[in-house]
């Protein structure tokens, strides 16, 4: 469960960045004649919500329910005994607690006989006891796949996200700048590390992934404790700071003459994202240049936010990438018996600016 | 072994059910039924596990990463990647429609699969399996006690990274890099800090540590799997003769709940036990959900779950269970404290987990 700093910092989520939000949102829904949307939010589902609110559950689950008019309405489990918590992390909607947010929700429509006209965004990937609910509670009502509207309505980072997946890039990049090649020997001193500097810079989630030994195997998994260190190693760091995530990867040894190769090979592929051609799709060009490198047993994913997912699979990457939006490039392969594994961020034409770490303490 | 001892239980539940198919959901915040049938600690995206009654399992994940993971973490399933969770596993329940399927848990299914509950005849199994989940195999209860030192060495940790001035989510940063030297994979792990004005525990906000404040946590490394709690209270500098005295009930709580513990005793016997320390120093209103959520509760699996340690919930404890009984509330005087221990219901009594000390600590300010 989410354990890092969650809190609200209204200078770096300001209400007039959420209204924002909320008012472009609401001129979606217009256009496609919704007169509400409803966002499920859970530990594993934050990233709609927690992108029009600022909040992140760490346990239990909620609805926001908005209307195209009025305030919105965060409908959750936790019990009303968090309700200060809440408060201080979530600055859109009222706040109401019940075991039941689609019962809640459900009644709310019930009384609003205007409101009928309802995009659920990932409606069948709601969880069966809320729709269940709110369908029993609110017969009458028209309950439409909202996922492409708020797909389209969230492609695009603007300055606030900017500046948190900023701040989130610089935990994860001084987190694995920690690691030490030489000096560690064994996993759980090389993720351990990565996860405090995360974590001490302010990061709300960081969840570290560890290849021991990259000349064997690519694949990253939770691997901690006293699994010793290959000669190759890589280390992922998917880190959240206030609701933007993002990850980065990168490879290592203690030997210098691989220690040169693979920083050559990163060299080529931070070249190789800042030179994409926009107009393409991203997929099919780092695969190409990645055979041209030289690279085999290639495994390439694409990733961005358009959802209840923090970061998922982008639907087709041979589509060209959207401007403005993030994508998280994660890349392995083997380059002359070289195991290497590469993850970054990218917004095309809006690079993440370096940060300085700062204390998350707001 | 264990994982598939589990399996061979559910299968017999499955046959006793007259089940032939059984799919069960899972995320990283509700994945004990999922972890139960397919042994893997999802941590990203979601799962639907379909088990055969022949024991088979397979193991859909709508996140590219985690296949990865579960691959090279638990590679004796038979893993397939998805984006579409709904659709890949619709079409294999399509194809056992003319079997008997059964979910678990039902209430969390997708919509998109639980909308054909009718057409696909699912029935619900959640009960089943969260009977299995509270009455554990001796190997189960085996890894909960080896996990246990872990909470204890936990706490010292944290008790060394308290000092004035910190913030709350540093303590934090140092016990999960201590967890992580470990090989600990997962801790549940909640904080307070402060006075009178706190009323209970929650993420870390960033508050800084001063003298004089309670510091609370409940600390839950999970190894394999299986989560084993610890909840303390320090005082940043030398308690007070209030923050002493307030320490004394819930010394007296815990001690009065742990006592009453034995295999027969309800759940409910717990909490009573627990709560009339509180009644008797005029301090019963502070029992109440107005100030605490749980007087314990099970672990294993997932971090809290049944039975849960209430007055009103009745659950028989039973040899072999493993809970945590916890009289955690606000008091009026000092603010939120907490206490609590883990612990194997035992024929006779209970078999405490957890070894810290329990007192009040302190730290130099």
């Amino acid at each position: 469960m989410r354990r890092g700093l969650i809190v609200w910092d209204a200078e770096e989520i300001t209400s007039s960045a959420l209204d924002a939000r909320l008012e472009r949102l609401r001129t979606a829904m217009a256009g496609q004649g919704l007169d509400a949307i409803i966002l499920y939010t859970n530990f594993v589902r934050p990233a709609a919500v927690a992108y029009m609110s600022s909040f992140s559950p760490y346990w239990a689950d909620a609805i926001l329910f908005i209307p195209l008019s009025g305030e919105p309405i965060f409908s959750t489990s936790m019990s009303t005994r968090m309700n200060r918590w809440i408060k201080t992390v979530n600055p859109v909607g009222d706040i109401v607690n019940t075991r039941r947010p689609g019962v809640h929700v459900g009644e709310w429509l019930k009384k609003n006989t205007h409101v009928s006209a309802i995009g659920v965004v990932e409606i069948d990937g709601l969880p069966a006891g809320i729709y269940n609910d709110l369908v029993a509670t609110a017969p009458d009502v028209e309950l439409v796949d909202a996922t492409a509207l708020f797909s389209e309505f969230r492609g695009h980072v603007d300055a606030t996200e900017h500046a948190l997946l900023s701040y989130c890039n610089a935990l994860a990049e001084r987190g694995l700048a920690a690691v030490d090649p030489e000096g560690m020997t064994d996993a759980g001193a090389a993720v351990g590390r990565v996860e405090q500097v995360a974590r001490l810079g302010g990061a709300e989630e960081a969840y570290v992934a560890l290849a021991p030994d990259t000349g064997a195997d690519l694949r990253l998994a939770r691997v901690s404790g006293a699994v010793p260190l290959g000669r190759t190693f890589a280390i992922r760091a998917s880190v959240a700071y206030k609701g933007a995530w993002l990850r980065r990867t990168r490879s290592f040894s203690a030997d210098a003459a691989m220690s040169a190769r693979i920083a050559d090979i990163d060299h080529w592929f931070s070249g190789l994202l800042a030179d994409l051609d926009t107009t393409r799709g991203i997929g099919p060009q780092i695969a190409d240049a990645a055979a041209a490198r030289g690279g085999s047993d290639i495994t390439l994913l694409v990733e961005s936010c358009s959802g209840t997912y923090p970061l998922q699979p982008v639907a087709d990457p041979a589509q060209p990438p959207r401007e403005g939006a993030l994508y998280v490039i994660s890349l392995a392969m083997r380059v002359d018996g070289l195991g290497w594994v590469g993850a970054a961020p990218l917004i095309q034409g809006n690079p993440l600016v370096d940060q300085a770490l700062v204390k998350g303490r707001s | 072994m264990l994982a598939r001892d589990r399996v061979n239980r559910v299968a017999e539940v499955m046959d006793e059910a007259g089940v032939d198919t059984l799919v069960v959901y899972g995320n990283a915040w509700q994945n004990d039924c999922m972890r139960y049938v397919a042994d893997f600690g999802i941590l990203e995206g979601q799962g639907l596990a379909v088990m055969r009654k022949s024991g088979e399992v397979t193991l859909y994940l709508d996140s590219p990463l985690e296949v990865d993971r579960a691959t090279v973490e638990s590679p004796g399933l038979t893993i397939v990647y998805t984006p579409d969770l709904v659709t890949a596993v619709g079409k294999v329940l399509t194809n056992a429609a003319n079997t008997h399927i059964a979910a678990a848990p039902m209430h969390l299914l997708p919509r998109g699969i639980a909308a054909r509950s009718a057409e696909l005849r699912l029935t619900d199994l959640t009960p089943q399996l969260e009977f299995l989940l509270m009455r554990k195999l001796d190997a189960e209860v085996d890894a909960i006690r080896a996990a246990a030192h872990l909470a204890d060495e936990g706490y010292e940790v944290f008790l060394k990274a308290a000092r004035p001035g910190r913030a709350d989510y540093e303590l934090i940063a140092e016990v999960e890099a201590f967890y992580r030297s470990k090989g600990v994979d997962d801790n549940f792990m909640i904080i307070g800090s402060g006075g009178t004005e706190v009323r209970g525990m929650s993420p870390p906000s960033g508050k800084l540590l001063k003298k004089g404040d309670l510091v609370t946590t409940e600390l839950t490394p999970c190894i394999g799997g299986y989560y084993v709690q610890i909840c303390r209270t320090l005082v940043m500098g030398e308690p007070s003769d209030e923050q002493r005295a307030a320490f004394a009930i819930y010394d007296e709580a815990l001690e009065a709940g742990i006592a009453v513990v034995r295999d027969g005793t309800l759940a409910s016997d717990v909490a009573r036990a627990e709560n009339d320390v509180f009644r008797r120093h005029g301090l019963g209103e502070y029992v109440t959900d107005a100030y605490t959520r749980v007087r314990g509760h099970g672990l294993g699996l997932y971090v809290d779950t049944k039975p849960q340690i209430l007055e009103d919930v009745h659950i028989p404890l039973e040899a072999g269970m493993t809970i945590i009984v916890h009289p955690n509330t606000y008091h009026p005087v000092v603010g939120y404290m907490v206490h609590g221990d883990a612990l194997i219901v035992r024929q006779d009594g209970a078999d405490v987990l957890t070894g810290t000390p329990r007192r009040l600590f302190s730290v130099p300010a």
